[in-house]
């Protein structure tokens, strides 16, 4: 175990994308194994020490910053195991600090994938689970979760949970662990009321009749130090290619992404269009986009960028079914770019790239940040909510544009405020949004997560209860309460609740049980 | 306005690797593009079509799976595609495929620009157009940054140089090479695609040119004679300089002083 106290070296552990910058640790300690992982925390938890987990420090959440304590970083546990094919299909096992661009090699020279497929490259899969990322191609693959088959976590206590999906059942409202030791842990499963939509990274995952191993997955690091990863892979994809369907009325992108979607849906079949990825890019965002990428064609007020991958042999027919589609939409030809081979598929997405980068450049210049929402709303009322966007943010005067996962209902909406009184304006609107994302029964948080900047949104899903509900569910995995404090929930809820003897923590081997009383701060 | 494009089938990467034994480029696994350079060539004369309306052909010379980036181009936009195959070819340098192309587009006949990208990216010799230039007697302007004017009869370009631009203007029939700096080439579009998958280019042999000079092409007739191929050794020496900042930083100049890197 390698342990650092130098501050500068720490000091380049304490940002992530957030620009959240208060940051603090006293030392930085770096594992070398799993067993390393469960001594440190076992002696954390003694002391009462506050620990951050840190991966690749790609989240937008402040989830891996500490503001106090230790931080942990998995840094070597970057473990490539091999493939084992199994009935099911394909699987790898892989330390939590492998990253994302790493993994994808490795399986594509197995003519395998893993579909997810977050942003970020050097994101780490333990960053990934823990935060249930998604990535573009999610319209089709889901998020990470449904490609985690099982995990390994060390608990605060130092014990070890092994969990496989479909091996353990819940009850209707308890989740029931078996640790690797024999001993059972209970946990409630946390009442956070009915969201609607599938993509999710606001709070613990929670359903009726839920696989235990869910929980542990987008927890961001609040229960247990993931140490190893079992992940789904399946075959490799025989053709793709990539869409730039412009449309030179504003709403027209819109109105063609609910056709696209409810077809692959299957809700109301077009023949061959299923893409695995739907995104939108609105009339402001390709007015930022103009001066980098001259070539946008002129007339073009809204786009949509698709992926579309096919069969061997059936490239013709894909070509063809998306051709005769965009014909009975009226998309002229020379409004439709084509991109196949790996170098000019690389130029779509950098198109898309460059909006959030261009975005930033935006906010530097201005010195103040962008308010940019999250929000995912069920499709039945997902052009409500884009109606809402677009009426606060046109009346409000702000400068402002909105991208993102339309497929999944999933839009970005961004303010760049030019001074502090339009950020604070921005801000209103923000609140407003997910006061009716939520109202919809959607979620205040699709992907980026609420790590410690995002508290006030889950509240208005969650409420204090929801709060309260999260931090009983800590309390049977961490009893210390070391782990990521402040990450999903503020930390003042591990403080407010009176102290009953935890409710899922039995035992059939009352030797092994943890007397709370004995290490709770 | 009739423009011929004289594009390249390249291999997709610059990091090439040799056959140490043999000295060839291995080919297995190296997935095979349209070489970059020759995507603003084609990017500017459909642009020029645009405005002036005509023709766009494009001609390479390779083997037979040099149609993929005929193909390519069908994609983004151009009419057709010319491809010039033959064995007797098999092996020809710069000016060998030179003469060559001279000779199809002297069978062509009827054109008022051709456009080259500025080089392949494969052999780097920026030779071909300058020398085609000399084959079929035609003015010249390499490095185009801009085409400021374009008629039927008359180009204006400003052409690239180290310290700025020059600008030239010619005649027409001309040929020019162009840099990556004039436009931004455009994908495919999806109708060009499907537009693409079914073209069969004309496919041309040394038979098909008129007072075709054999001597002159292949492994024979090429002028160039490569006597080795290695891949060059590269040494890393690298020194650590201690002490403080400012006495490291003195020391530090002197070496690079003493290098001739610098001479105040």
């Amino acid at each position: 175990m390698i342990i650092k106290t130098d501050p500068a070296i720490i000091a380049g552990y304490l940002e992530d994308a957030s620009g959240f910058i208060q940051g603090a640790a006293s030392r930085l300690v770096i594992p070398e194994n799993e067993d390393e992982v469960a001594d440190f925390l076992r002696e954390a938890s003694a002391g009462n020490e506050p620990v951050t987990i840190a991966g690749g420090r790609t989240g937008v959440a402040a989830g891996c910053i500490p503001r106090r304590g230790s931080l942990l970083s998995l840094e070597r546990l970057d473990w490539l195991g091999p493939i084992t094919k199994t009935n099911s299909g394909n699987t790898i096992s892989v330390g939590p600090s492998v990253r994302l661009e790493t993994l994808k090699e490795a399986v594509k020279r197995a003519g395998l994938m893993y579909p997810p497929d977050p942003t970020e490259p050097t994101a780490t899969l333990g960053g990934n689970v823990a935060t249930n990322a998604s990535g573009g191609q999610c319209f089709k693959y889901g998020s990470t979760r449904h490609s985690v088959l099982g995990l390994t976590l060390v608990l605060s206590t130092g014990e070890r949970l092994t969990l496989e999906r479909g091996k353990s059942s819940s009850q209707e409202d308890m989740l029931s662990y078996y640790l690797n030791s024999g001993r059972r842990l209970d946990c409630p499963r946390p009442q956070l009321g009915q969201v609607r939509v599938e993509k999710n990274a606001a709070g613990y995952f929670s359903a009726p009749g839920m696989d235990p191993l869910d929980l542990l997955i987008g927890m961001d690091g609040t229960l247990g130090v993931i140490t190893s990863l079992t992940l789904r892979l399946l075959p490799a994809v025989p053709g793709i290619f990539s869409l730039a369907i412009f449309f030179s009325d504003p709403q027209a992108a819109v109105a063609c992404a609910e056709v696209i979607r409810a077809s692959s849906r299957g809700i109301k079949l077009r023949r061959g269009i299923s893409p695995a990825s739907l995104e939108f890019m609105d009339e402001r965002s390709l007015a930022l986009l103009r001066p980098d990428f001259p070539s946008l064609p002129e007339t073009a007020r809204s786009v949509l960028l698709i992926e579309q991958e096919y069969p061997a042999k059936r490239e013709d027919a894909a070509l063809t079914d998306w051709s005769d589609f965009l014909e009975a939409e009226d998309v002229p030809e020379n409004m439709i770019w084509f991109a196949e081979t790996e170098q000019d598929r690389a130029r779509l997405r950098e198109l898309r790239h460059a909006l959030p980068e261009r975005v930033n450049t935006l906010v530097r210049q201005r010195k103040l940040p962008k308010v940019g929402t999250d929000m995912a709303v069920p499709e039945d009322v997902f052009p409500g909510m884009l109606g809402v966007y677009y009426q606060g943010l046109e009346a409000s005067g702000l400068d402002f544009l909105v991208f993102g996962h339309i497929g999944e209902c999933h839009l970005h909406a961004n303010v760049l405020p030019h001074n502090q009184v339009e950020y604070n304006a921005a801000k209103s609107l923000y609140l407003r949004f997910a006061q009716e994302a939520v109202a919809r029964g959607g979620t205040v948080s699709a992907e980026h997560g609420i790590g410690k900047i995002k508290h006030d949104f889950l509240k208005l899903m969650v409420g204090e209860k929801g709060f309260r509900e999260m931090a009983r569910v800590k309390r049977c995995f961490d009893p210390a309460l070391i782990l990521n404090r402040d990450n999903v929930f503020p930390e003042s809820y591990l403080r407010r609740e009176p102290s009953p003897p935890p409710p899922g923590l039995t035992s059939n081997r009352p030797s092994s049980r943890i007397n709370r009383g004995d290490i709770r701060r | 306005m009739n423009i011929i494009v004289l594009i390249k089938q390249v291999v997709a990467t610059t990091n090439v690797k040799l056959n140490p034994e043999t000295g060839t480029m291995i080919r297995d696994g190296v997935e095979s593009i349209l070489n970059p350079f020759d995507e603003y060539a084609i990017e500017e004369a459909l642009r020029i079509k645009d405005k002036l309306g005509g023709k766009v052909t494009v001609v390479t010379m390779g083997p037979a799976q040099a149609k993929e980036v005929i193909r390519k181009a069908i994609g983004m936009g151009v009419d057709e595609g010319i491809l010039v195959t033959d064995r007797a070819l098999a092996g020809s340098d710069t000016w060998a495929t030179a003469y060559t192309l001279s000779q199809v587009l002297k069978k062509i006949g009827d054109y008022q620009l051709i456009i080259t990208g500025k080089q392949a990216v494969d052999g780097d010799t920026a030779q071909v157009g300058p020398e085609m230039a000399a084959c079929l007697d035609l003015p010249m302007i390499a490095w185009v940054r801009k085409i400021e004017e374009i008629t039927e009869s008359t180009i204006r370009a400003q052409r690239l140089m180290d310290d700025g631009y020059d600008v030239l203007e010619s005649p027409l029939p001309a040929l020019i090479s162009v840099v990556k700096e004039i436009n931004v080439p455009r994908l495919e579009s999806l109708k060009g695609k499907m537009r693409a998958k079914k073209h069969e280019p004309a496919t041309w042999g040394v038979a098909d040119l008129p007072d075709f000079d054999l001597i002159q092409v292949g492994l024979k007739g090429s002028p160039t004679r490569v006597m080795k191929t290695f891949t060059p050794q590269r040494q890393y020496n690298s020194e650590i300089i201690g002490g403080e900042p400012p006495q490291a930083a003195a020391s530090l100049y002197q070496k690079i002083k003493a290098m001739n890197i610098v001479n105040k």
